[in-house]
């Protein structure tokens, strides 16, 4: 009787000893299936994380792209600042190095007020991998100043009666 | 029963199997930490480098949009380096003021009134930077130049760095010019 109970027991001790091995083989293979997938996301987000940075980059030098495009396009005079019109601008060549197929244009647009144009530059490039083209844009207004002899027959009757009523009639 | 004794601890492979195991994953989990690390610390720098370098662009052209002259050394000072302070260029204002871009341990900014200093500005760019100022013609106009060239230390891997150049132009007098006719 009781070498036949120590047989049963030691018949249950090795059957689960056998199934604890299996589940062993499983937990291998589960911890293996985790580990890749956390390698896997880990890889994502680095690649993701770099790749912000390339485009962060490349938006800082357009940026700058177009703020030296603006620096040259304040020095057009009125009559070349035609709304709707809309001009290419050169790279730079360190641009050109880091946007690829970089264009910079400049557009005048109109506003309610005639004396009062809005500029435009803006900086596209493609960012390859069949993706959208990036693009920025840099706005700023542009007034055209008083004409001279307006100016100086406004400062001349400047605290006459014929000067406080010019003034309110502009 | 004696099977079941044999059982009762880990074979010496399942020891191994398992440190070998635990090494890897930890030799991982330490790699991916300092990667992710590393990137993160060079990213914030880099913004910060943004950050300076669009203040500085801001100040520079205003500077330059109310200059009546520029004299500018056309000589590279570099950032972090020991000695004293290289002046690359100077801007005399029309209200009599003049202010001068001096590079030492940052890049700074220096208004003098009357030989005297009023005011001084600083910009923080990585050990080894080199910072240029150049005066260059363009269509019967004056525009200054202001060069940033990136240092190798900066972008640790990255080929272009060392040759990447962040160039502000500014035309000279702007504010100044006569009104259009």
């Amino acid at each position: 009787m009781v070498k036949t109970c120590s047989r049963r027991i030691s018949q249950e001790r090795h059957s689960r000893l056998e199934r604890r091995f299996a589940v062993t083989t499983m937990e291998i293979i589960v911890a293996m299936f985790l580990l890749a997938t956390l390698a896997m996301i880990a890889s994502q987000i680095i690649a993701t994380v770099v790749q912000t940075r390339v485009e962060q980059r490349k938006r800082a030098f357009a940026l700058q792209e177009a703020g030296n495009a603006m620096e040259e396009a304040f020095l057009l005079s009125w009559q070349e600042l035609k709304p709707g019109q809309s001009r290419q601008w050169t790279c730079s060549d360190t641009a050109a190095k880091i946007l690829k197929n970089a264009k910079v244009t400049l557009v005048t647009e109109a506003t309610p007020d005639d004396n009062t144009r809005r500029l435009v530059v803006c900086v596209e490039w493609s960012s390859g991998g069949g993706r959208e083209p990036q693009r920025i844009q840099l706005v700023a207004f542009r007034h055209r100043a008083a004409r001279s002899e307006e100016a100086a027959a406004a400062r001349e009757a400047k605290g006459t009666e014929k000067g406080i009523a010019a003034s309110e009639e502009k | 029963m004696i099977v079941s004794n044999k059982r009762r601890g880990y074979t010496l492979i399942e020891m191994v199997a398992v440190a070998v195991l635990s090494t890897f994953i930890l030799g991982a989990a330490v790699a991916t930490t300092a990667l992710v690390t590393g990137v993160s610390t060079s990213t914030s720098r880099e913004i910060d480098f943004y950050h300076e370098l669009a203040r500085l662009a801001n100040s520079f052209r205003s500077d330059a949009h109310r200059a009546r002259a520029v004299d500018a050394t056309s000589t590279e000072g570099v950032v972090k380096v020991p000695g004293d302070g290289a002046i690359i260029g100077e801007m005399k204002l029309a209200d009599g003021r003049s202010v001068r871009y001096v590079v030492g341990q940052r890049l700074m900014r220096e208004v003098y009134q009357d030989g005297k200093l009023v005011a001084r500005d600083g910009f923080e760019f990585q050990r080894g930077h080199r910072v240029r100022m150049e005066k260059r013609e363009k269509n019967g106009r004056v525009f200054v130049h202001l060069s940033v060239v990136g240092a190798p230390v900066f972008d640790k891997g990255d080929q272009l760095a060392a040759g990447r150049v962040w160039e502000v132009q500014a035309v000279v007098g702007r504010d100044l010019l006569p009104v259009e006719p």
